[in-house]
C-alpha cells in the first residue's frame, strides 16, 4: 500500500479507493490458495461447480418441457434419465444447481453485509457498551435453533409469497433471508476478533493521529485485513446454505415445483424409489453433494492456511 | 457455580419465550386465519359461524392478549387441541416423543463412540495416510446431505438388497426391543454420519493440542506405554473441548431428526411437525415447535453446565465478567 509521507505532504491523507484494497485482499487470498493440495482440490472442484451452475443450463435444454418418455432410464438422449412427467433430469439438475448457487451466494453476501459492519464496529469499540449491545444481540440469534426456525418460519408462512406490509417476499427470498440471518453470529464473531487484532496495530494509531475519521479507518484500512478470515467462513456458509435450501425443499417447504431445485427433485424422487428409478434420486443428490464437498474442502484448506496451529 | 447455573437457566427460559413469541407472530403473518382452515368451506358460506368460532377460540382478541392466554394455558400443561382429530396436542406429543428421543439418543451414542475412535486414530497418526484418509472421509461425511444418504440406503435396501435391513418403518421399543433396534440401524447411521464426522474432526485437533503438552512428554519420559499415554492421559483432556461441540450438535441432531423421520417414515415429533405445517394445523405446529425448542434449549443448558463443571476456567471467566459488570 502506498501511503504518502505525512511529514512532507501537506495534503490531507486520503485513503486509497476502497476497491483497490478489496481487490488486493481477494488477490492475496487467491494467491494463497495454491499452497496445499486440499485447497487446490477444493478450488478446482468449486470452480467446476460454479461453471456447471452458470453455463450448464444454457446447453441443457428446457427443464420444464414435458414428454411421454416418463421415468426413462439414462440414455444418450437423456444422460440423467427423465422424471415422472418425462422432463429431462439433466436439465433439471443443472437448473437446480444454478438455484443452489444463487441462493448460497445471495445469503452469504446478505449475511456479510449485515455482519461485517456489526462485527467490525464491535471489535473497534471492544469492551465498550457498543460492543456489549452488538454481541449480546448476536448471541440471541446464536441461541435459537436455526434449522428449526427455518422450518417454522417457512412452514408457518407457507411456501407461497408472503406479504409483509408493502413488501412481497418470494419463497426463495425467504430462504435467503433466513440463511443470511443464521450466518450473522459466525461472521460477526470472526470480524470482531480480526478487528480486535488490527485495532492495536500501529498503522491504526498513525491514521488516527493524521486525523483520519474512524469510519474511514474501519471501512477501508481495517476492512482489507479483516476480509481474509471472514471469506474463509464465507465458503463454509455457502456450503451450509446449499444444504439448508435443499433440506427445506426436500421437506416440501422450499422453492416449489415445477421450478426445479436439487432439494425438491429429491422430494419428488422419494415417491419413485420403489419403482426402480434410481437415476431420479441419485443424480440430484450427487450434484448436491458435489457442491457441498467442494465448498467444504476449499473452506477447510483455507482455514488451515490461516491457522497453522491446526495443521 | 450456582450463580452460573441460575444465569444460564434464565437465559434458556428467555430463548424459549422468544421462540413462542416468534411462532405466535408468524401465525398471525400467515394469509387467512386458522378458523378458515378448521372450517374449510363452511367458513366461506357462513360468516356468522366463522365469527362465532373465532370468538370461542379467542381469535378476535388482540394478538398480545392471545399470546398471554396461550402462555397461561401452556403453564397449565395445555397446548390446545388438534382441530382435525380433536385430540389434545400434549397427548399427540407424548405419543410421538419416544421415537424421536430414541433416535436422538441412539445417534448420539453411535456417533460419539465411533468419532472418539476415529479422532484419536487420526491424531496419533498425524500426517500419515490413515490421518489423511480419515480427514477426507470426514469432510465427505460432513458434506453428504443426510436426506440423500437416506434415500440411497432406501434404494439399496428397499430395492436391490432385500431382507437384510428394513428400509424404514418403526416398531415401538415396548413392543419388541430387538425389532425396534433393528429398524433403527439405518436411521441412526444416516443421522449420525455428519455428527460423527464433525466430532472426530474436533477431537482430532484437541487431541493434537493435548499430545503437544508437557504432561504428555513427562508421561512418556516416565516410561508409560504409548497406549496408556493416549487413552488415559491425552484422551480425557481432549474430550473436554469436544463436549461443547457435542452440545452444539444437539441442535443439528433435532433438526436432522425431522428430515430422517420423514425419509424413514418413523412416527416421531418431526414427522408430526412437517405434517402439521402441510395441513396448516396451527395448534399442533405450535406444540411440536415448542417441544423441539424445549428439547434443544434443555440439552444446551445441560451441556453448558456440564462443561462448566468439567472446566472450572469457564465458570470463573463467566463469574469474573459478572463481577466486573457489577463493579
Amino acid at each position: 500500500m502506498v501511503h504518502s509521507d505525512p511529514a512532507r505532504s501537506t495534503a490531507p491523507y486520503r485513503a486509497p479507493a476502497r476497491w483497490v484494497g478489496l481487490a488486493r485482499a481477494v488477490g492475496r487470498l487467491l494467491g494463497s490458495l495454491n499452497q496445499n493440495w486440499l485447497t487446490r482440490t477444493g478450488l478446482v472442484l468449486t470452480l467446476l461447480f460454479v461453471m456447471v451452475a452458470i453455463f450448464g443450463p444454457i446447453f441443457a435444454g428446457d427443464p420444464l418441457k414435458l414428454s411421454f418418455d416418463r421415468l426413462a432410464a439414462p440414455s444418450l438422449q437423456h444422460p440423467f434419465g427423465t422424471d415422472h412427467v418425462g422432463r429431462d433430469l439433466l436439465a433439471r439438475v443443472l437448473a437446480g444447481a444454478r438455484i443452489s448457487l444463487s441462493v448460497s451466494l445471495a445469503s452469504v453476501v446478505g449475511g456479510l453485509t449485515l455482519a461485517l459492519p456489526l462485527g467490525m464496529t464491535a471489535g473497534y469499540f471492544a469492551t465498550t457498551w457498543v460492543d456489549e449491545i452488538i454481541m449480546r444481540t448476536v448471541d440471541v440469534i446464536l441461541a435459537l435453533p436455526l434449522f428449526l426456525l427455518g422450518l417454522v418460519v417457512i412452514g408457518m408462512t407457507g411456501h407461497a409469497s408472503t406479504q409483509i406490509g408493502p413488501v412481497e417476499v418470494s419463497p426463495a427470498a425467504k430462504i435467503v433471508v433466513l440463511i443470511a440471518i443464521a450466518s450473522i453470529p459466525m461472521f460477526t464473531r470472526v470480524a470482531r476478533a480480526a478487528t480486535l487484532v488490527e485495532r492495536s496495530e500501529d498503522y491504526v494509531g498513525a491514521l488516527r493521529i493524521l486525523g483520519v475519521s474512524r469510519v474511514t479507518i474501519i471501512g477501508s484500512e481495517i476492512l482489507v485485513n479483516v476480509l481474509q478470515p471472514v471469506l474463509v467462513q464465507a465458503f463454509f456458509w455457502m456450503a451450509i446454505a446449499v444444504f439448508a435450501e435443499a433440506a427445506l425443499s426436500f421437506l416440501g417447504l422450499g422453492i416449489q415445483p415445477p421450478q426445479p431445485t436439487l432439494g425438491n427433485l429429491l422430494y419428488d424422487a422419494r415417491g419413485y424409489i420403489l419403482y426402480g428409478a434410481w437415476w431420479y434420486s441419485v443424480f440430484p443428490g450427487l450434484m448436491l453433494s458435489f457442491a457441498i464437498v467442494s465448498l467444504n474442502l476449499l473452506g477447510d484448506g483455507l482455514s488451515d492456511l490461516l491457522d497453522p496451529q491446526l495443521r | 457455580m450456582i450463580r452460573y447455573i441460575i444465569g444460564r437457566l434464565i437465559g434458556s427460559a428467555l430463548v424459549l419465550l422468544a421462540v413462542t413469541a416468534l411462532v405466535f407472530v408468524l401465525v398471525r403473518l400467515t394469509p387467512g386465519d386458522p378458523v378458515g382452515s378448521f372450517l374449510g368451506f363452511a367458513a366461506f358460506h357462513d360468516p356468522r359461524q366463522a365469527a362465532a368460532l373465532r370468538h370461542t377460540l379467542g381469535f378476535d382478541r388482540p394478538v398480545a392478549i392471545q399470546y398471554l392466554f396461550f402462555l397461561g394455558r401452556m403453564f397449565h400443561g395445555d397446548l390446545g387441541q388438534d382441530p382435525f382429530t380433536g385430540e389434545p396436542v400434549t397427548k399427540l406429543l407424548a405419543e410421538r416423543a419416544p421415537a424421536t428421543l430414541e433416535l436422538a439418543i441412539l445417534t448420539l451414542i453411535f456417533s460419539t463412540v465411533i468419532a472418539v475412535f476415529l479422532g484419536a486414530t487420526a491424531a496419533t497418526h498425524r500426517g500419515r495416510s490413515r490421518d489423511t484418509l480419515i480427514r477426507v472421509g470426514t469432510i465427505v461425511g460432513l458434506s453428504i446431505p443426510n436426506f440423500w444418504l437416506g434415500l440411497l440406503l432406501l434404494l439399496i435396501f428397499g430395492l436391490y438388497v432385500n431382507g437384510i435391513l428394513p428400509p424404514g418403518g418403526f416398531v415401538p421399543l415396548t413392543e419388541n426391543p430387538l425389532d425396534n433396534l433393528y429398524h433403527m440401524i439405518l436411521p441412526v447411521i444416516v443421522l449420525g454420519l455428519p455428527n460423527l464426522a464433525l466430532i472426530s474432526r474436533i477431537l482430532r485437533s484437541s487431541m493434537l493440542d493435548a499430545l503437544a503438552r508437557d504432561y504428555i512428554v513427562f508421561a512418556r519420559v516416565m516410561g508409560l506405554p504409548e497406549r496408556t499415554v493416549v487413552s488415559r492421559i491425552a484422551l480425557p483432556n481432549a474430550i473436554i473441548p469436544t463436549t461443547t461441540v457435542v452440545g452444539l450438535l444437539l441442535g443439528y441432531l433435532i433438526g436432522g431428526a425431522v428430515v430422517v423421520e420423514v425419509v424413514f417414515t418413523i412416527p416421531g415429533v418431526g414427522q408430526l411437525m412437517v405434517d402439521s405445517f402441510q395441513k396448516n394445523d396451527y395448534p399442533v405446529a405450535l406444540g411440536t415447535t415448542l417441544f423441539i425448542a424445549t428439547a434443544f434449549v434443555t440439552m444446551n443448558f445441560v451441556v453448558d453446565v456440564l462443561y462448566a463443571y468439567l472446566n472450572p476456567k469457564i465458570r470463573d471467566l463467566y463469574l469474573g465478567q459478572l463481577r466486573s459488570r457489577d463493579a
